[in-house]
């Protein structure tokens, strides 16, 4: 019976990889064409709309995805309805969209969330109440040491620490300066992994953690020049680089130092936004793989983007992560046999492993750990006068809190 | 010293920019007894018009010229339709009436561009002068201590050798008493509304370009414009311009030590707070139009 068992989860997880590997159009959840008229499933996200920067590109992506699967049959006869609430940057706000979510909207998970607060403010309820959560991005630290909590991305740390690996190893660099926003469990933990990098590394690292409530980019940037280092790498969201950058630019810095930049700055306005003088002077990161990719699950995500998405719906890696998030929940909710309810819909969720997508450089995996951070491989662009320019194969970001993910991995749990 | 010139050199000609905001409040202050808190609002949007011109493809100096008329007509309209219906309220509600003002330019700006990542480049960005190989300051803020000057130069110059700048000298005196000797006080507000429209337009062109090119962070770059003013005493063009150019490089001063560089941004505060208690020393008070704390 046992045998029996294994062999059906192994024809069951065979036929995940295949469908994930054969989407090229706007395919989604079942594919038949019917619309779903069953009783709605309740699916949430906390995002981090209004405030100093949107954080809702992944919910907007698993939104379009969760439109295209209630267009094709939805879960198994039953539409999705998935709410996403803004937690405004502010945790109690935070707090209190998630409850209303688990306690008032008794959703059976959450898919596609990406905040600065909301895991500090809520893991502990998502565990507390069984709630599984396949966010789109996770950014501080606690949204990679939680039970229930499993980003599609790497995180800023693993990001960051990328990009000085790739800068100093290319270079030859000595020092590197880290910089962050000064957000408890973010700028410290993000540089942090930077200076345990280099310590091993034979690298000084020097961080400048900034008040992001008082952004100056020529103080940041002045800063940075009395640490005098030989590189610069930056972690932080996409709107706080900019001044950074700009200010950068108005004293040449980098004329003087090598500049590379964490995940957020992988967005198809950045090189414009930027201009010529930054044109090959900056190298960035990539936690998932190029958006430009011709991957068949590529295309699918930019085809969805397209047909159920908002023209406004950026295109960049926490969109990816997003679609990521909905397109595996969607799955797992599929092959649940039954009701759908927070139960059964979390020992499905957690039960995915050995995901693997051309959108992500390794497989993916939820799994019962107690934490979760299973995309730690990227690769680095350099942005050029028009775009990006994919310069690198995928590589592993060596940080050493990542020792229990990969020991989990070497024993074969994540994938078998 | 060679290590401290650059951050002088960045301190002065962002502190040129506050020093012209200060000059451009001091400018409304003195003729129609308005602390415009609406000044950063107009400037940003000044600064969004100018991006969004450039970004459509234009030339950039229609962008530059879109917006000082989008700032300075603004200002004038609120100076010509809405500012005279207060002109008999107190000083206070009619400083908050322009922070209401400031709120809702502020909304209506961020509804329409959001907050997605922009930069507002300037020509002058990408040259500048070096020491020793290191950019120590680029072209536009040398530009902006240039137009700084010359602005204060032009201001005093209207304020002291025009017709215009008599009748706003008189109501700085005492409005009922020019308005007795026939100077026409709606028309020389409106000119001053429309003169401060002019200063905050150019402030927010660098303003957006060496800070953010974002409205609600351009529409809080009027406290260090404010502060620059306070130096001044709300009287002083030229002492208004050296509180800006202190707050400027102290500002860029206090990024030396990792400890200071946290209190960098109150710069602005303490130095007003700090010229406010040394003019207090002798009883001393902010201007020599003290009615309104009567």
């Amino acid at each position: 019976m046992k045998l029996k068992w294994n062999m059906l989860r192994a024809l069951a997880a065979l036929a995940l990889c295949t469908s994930w590997q054969a989407h090229a159009a706007d395919t989604c959840g079942l594919g038949n064409g019917k619309p779903a008229t069953g009783t709605p499933i309740q699916l949430g996200a906390v995002v981090g709309k209004t405030g100093p920067e949107d954080f809702s590109s992944a919910a907007r992506a698993a939104a379009a995805y969760f439109k295209c699967v209630n267009a094709n049959g939805g879960i198994n006869g039953q539409p999705i309805e998935y709410t996403v609430a803004d937690d405004a940057w502010n945790p109690e706000t935070a707090a209190q969209v998630a409850s209303k979510l688990v306690k008032d909207k008794q959703v059976v998970a959450m898919v596609g969330s990406t905040s600065f607060v909301e895991c500090g403010a809520n893991t502990k309820l998502y565990e507390q109440e069984g709630v599984s959560v396949v966010a789109g991005t996770g950014v501080p630290r606690a949204c990679f040491f939680a039970k229930n909590y499993a980003p599609f991305n790497q995180g800023p740390r693993l990001s960051v620490t990328s990009a000085a690996q790739y800068i100093a190893e290319t270079f030859k660099l000595k020092s590197i300066t880290c910089v962050a926003p000064g957000i408890p469990g973010f700028g410290d933990w993000v540089c942090g992994g930077v200076e345990a990098w280099g310590k091993a590394a034979g690298v000084a690292v020097k961080s400048v953690l900034f008040d992001p409530g008082a952004l100056d980019g020529n103080a940041i940037a002045l800063q940075i020049v009395g640490t005098q280092p030989d590189g610069v790498v930056l972690g932080m969201p996409r709107g706080m680089m900019l001044p950074i950058l700009a200010a950068a630019e108005q004293q040449d810095l980098a004329k003087t130092y090598k500049w590379a930049l964490g995940t957020p700055a992988y967005h198809v306005d950045m090189p414009k936004v930027l201009g010529k003088y930054w044109a090959d002077r900056v190298y960035v990161h990539m936690e998932l793989q190029p958006i430009d990719n011709d991957g068949p699950d590529t295309k699918n995500w930019k085809a969805i983007m397209v047909k159920y998405g908002d023209k406004k719906d950026p295109i960049d890696t926490f969109s990816q992560a997003g679609h990521l998030a909905a397109r595996a929940t969607t799955q797992a909710l599929l092959s649940v046999k039954g009701p759908v309810d927070r139960k059964s819909a979390s020992a499905a969720i957690k039960g995915i492993k050995n995901l693997r997508t051309d959108m992500l450089c390794g497989p993916w995996y939820f799994g019962n750990g107690d934490r979760h951070n299973a995309n730690h491989t990227g690769r680095m662009a350099v942005i050029t006068a028009t775009g990006f320019k994919t310069i690198t194969s995928c590589f592993d970001a060596k940080d050493a809190e990542l020792a229990d993910i990969l020991k989990t991995e070497a024993s074969g749990a994540s994938v078998n | 010293m060679e290590q401290l010139l650059p951050f002088i050199a960045v301190g002065l000609g962002i502190g040129a920019v506050y020093a012209l905001s200060g000059v451009g409040l001091v400018a409304l202050y003195r003729a129609s007894g308005v602390v415009n808190f609406a000044y950063g609002a107009l400037g940003g949007l000044g600064a969004m018009v100018c991006w969004e011109i450039v970004d459509a493809g234009y030339a950039e100096w229609l962008g530059w010229l879109a917006a000082i008329v989008t700032a300075t007509l603004l200002s004038f309209l609120y100076g010509r339709f809405i500012a005279p219906l207060l002109t008999h309220q107190d000083r206070i509600v009619r400083a908050v009436a322009t922070l209401g003002f400031a709120l809702m330019i502020m909304g209506l700006a961020q509804w329409y561009w959001g907050d997605a990542p922009r930069r507002l480049t300037l020509p002058t960005d990408t040259g500048g002068i070096e020491f020793n190989g290191r950019r120590v300051i680029n072209y536009t803020r040398l530009l902006a201590l240039g137009v700084a000057l010359s602005m204060t130069v032009g201001m005093a110059l209207l304020l002291t050798r025009t017709r215009l700048g008599l009748g706003m000298r008189a109501l700085q005196s005492d409005r009922t008493l020019s308005s007795l000797l026939g100077i026409r006080i709606a028309r020389v507000d409106a000119w001053a509304w429309a003169i401060t429209g002019v200063f905050a337009g150019i402030s927010g062109i660098f303003l957006g370009n060496m800070i953010k090119l974002n409205p609600a962070v351009l529409t809080f770059l009027v406290i260090p414009g404010l502060a620059a003013a306070i130096v001044g005493r709300l009287a002083s063009l030229w002492a208004t311009v050296a509180g800006g150019l202190v707050i400027g490089v102290i500002e860029a001063l206090a990024a030396l030590h990792p400890v200071s560089a946290k209190l960098g941004t109150s710069a602005a505060f303490i130095v007003a707070i700090t010229v406010i208690l040394w003019l207090q020393r002798g009883g001393i008070g902010l201007s020599r139009d003290n009615s309104h704390l009567q």
